[in-house]
């Protein structure tokens, strides 16, 4: 017998256009582990006398995805009662289920307004040293995504996010560290075979060390003996911030990659570590936001075929991209804040200087500069 | 690009006074600032897109001056592009250094 659950609903990022993505199924796993132990914790309230709840208590019921919805990144959730043929004892139980599904609602409310509800078992809430169940829901959440939780049961819902799991977590009494999804650039200058285990060094100086599998370790090695040459990585891991959000190294490694030693990503990075000050006293810092956003534009609209530009910080917070064809040198002058680049093409050797404005923060403006570099690039021999 | 910093005129290194390692010495080591290597251009490449080049000697004995005073930000760009465009030509004096 299957009873309407939850409904979890997917926005913003990767999850517009109504695809769910499959590395998700480990996040609803884990929201089936909370909701039993909170049903297990508010059975154990509810029943002062007991020590332990029945057997039976979280295998009879189980969760599971009854359907993706169409129109929408939507996950209904159904309550299956896997024991249909003895109706009463399960029965009994769905009550703590939907207390526990409440409960977790309400938490995560009050995380979402800014402090974590914490109190005591009366209160309706998950107990702080249950919250640690969040590190597995919501850790590949980026900043513009969510997962919206809606009680079929026509209870007050409540929405995830990145920075409401960060508090949920970090109000656990057992969290001392919590574990995201993130993207990591840099060099590899150690790696251990033995231990299976390497180092990255981050533009910024700081190194961080994780496990290395098995799948990665060719493109790892390739990386260690590149890396006097400076060959730069790109690696997707499950990463680990401390209690001061400061990144501390990885879980797992989830893709590792060799990047082109100008991939913009990477050289927007080491803008990303300029404080006020760096030339020489003056020069303002670029802010992250801009850099953010250029480094989204350009994995976004510019093709891998054409050349990358290398990029400079201006004196007034800004970025510089530059190239080299032959005779031509172009710079594009971009304003972060607003994302309004000057494009100037100056021709060296006849002294033709073209100047256009173009705006980066649209997609015209990242075609202008496609069309603009295009026909300036020599056909391979 | 001659920043505000520098009042729109750019600092360099006189070639005929100080060799291009002891032009990044004295930059780096006596000035204390930061640098990964040394490029050259001549006086006429910078006459050439209309730049003015003074020897003016201040604070140091090997000072040049070039002034972009005058100008536009568009202007002072193409003329600073010019300029790179023949020092790129010539190639690293001295360095790169750490990249």
């Amino acid at each position: 017998m299957l009873t309407p659950f939850l409904r979890i609903r997917l926005t913003g990022g990767r999850f517009t256009g109504a695809a769910v993505p499959l590395s998700l199924f480990d996040d609803l796993g884990a929201v089936e582990e909370l909701i039993i132990a909170t049903a297990r914790h508010r059975f154990l309230v509810e029943n002062p006398g007991r020590k332990r709840a029945p057997r039976g208590f979280a295998r009879d019921l189980r969760l599971a995805a009854t359907g993706i919805a169409e129109g929408s990144a939507i996950v209904e959730v159904g309550l299956v009662d896997t024991t249909a043929e003895l109706p009463t004892m399960p029965r009994r139980h769905h009550p703590y289920y939907e207390s526990a599904r409440d409960d977790i609602l309400r938490t995560m409310r009050s995380a979402e307004k800014g402090s974590v509800a914490n109190g005591g078992d009366a209160s309706g809430v998950v107990p702080p040293e249950m919250l640690h169940h969040f590190d597995r829901i919501g850790r590949s959440l980026a900043r513009e995504e969510a997962m919206c939780f809606d009680s079929v049961s026509g209870g007050e819902g409540a929405t995830l996010t990145a920075e409401s799991r960060q508090r949920l977590l970090f109000s656990s009494l057992a969290a001392t560290s919590i574990t995201e999804e993130m993207t990591l650039r840099g060099f590899v200058p150690e790696a251990d075979q033995d231990r299976g285990s390497f180092q990255l060094l981050l533009i910024d100086g700081q190194k961080l060390s994780g496990p290395m599998a098995e799948p990665h370790r060719e493109t790892v090695l390739t990386a260690f003996r590149g890396f006097r040459d400076r060959l730069p990585v790109q690696v997707e891991v499950v990463g680990t911030r401390d209690r001061r959000r400061q990144i501390v190294g990885w879980e797992a490694v989830r893709d590792i990659v060799i990047l082109d030693p100008l991939d913009a990503a990477l050289q927007l990075d080491e803008l990303r570590a300029l404080d006020d000050g760096w030339l020489d006293g003056e020069g303002i810092a670029p802010p992250a936001d801009g850099l953010d956003r250029l480094a989204a534009g350009f994995e976004e609209h510019y093709p891998d075929e054409l050349p990358l530009p290398h990029i400079y910080p201006t004196p007034t917070g800004g970025a510089q991209l530059e190239w080299t064809f032959g005779s031509n040198e172009v710079s594009v002058e971009v304003d972060l804040t607003t994302g309004v680049g000057e494009w100037l093409e100056v021709d060296v050797s006849s002294g033709r200087a073209e100047a256009e404005s173009l705006n980066l923060h649209d997609s015209s403006g990242w075609s202008t500069l496609r069309d603009g570099i295009g026909p300036l690039v020599q056909p391979a021999p | 690009m001659p920043t505000a910093k520098d009042e729109g005129r750019l600092s360099l290194y006189d070639g005929d006074r100080i060799a291009a390692e002891g032009a990044w010495r004295h930059y780096t080591e006596e000035q204390g600032f930061r640098s990964v290597g040394l490029i050259s251009v001549t006086p006429t490449e910078c006459h050439r897109v209309g730049v003015r080049v003074v020897a003016d000697g201040q604070p140091y004995p090997e000072q040049v001056t070039v002034s972009f005073d005058g100008r536009s930000k568009k202007a002072k760009r193409i003329a600073a592009s010019k300029i790179v465009g023949a020092a790129r030509e010539r190639g690293w004096q001295y360095g790169p250094i750490g990249i």
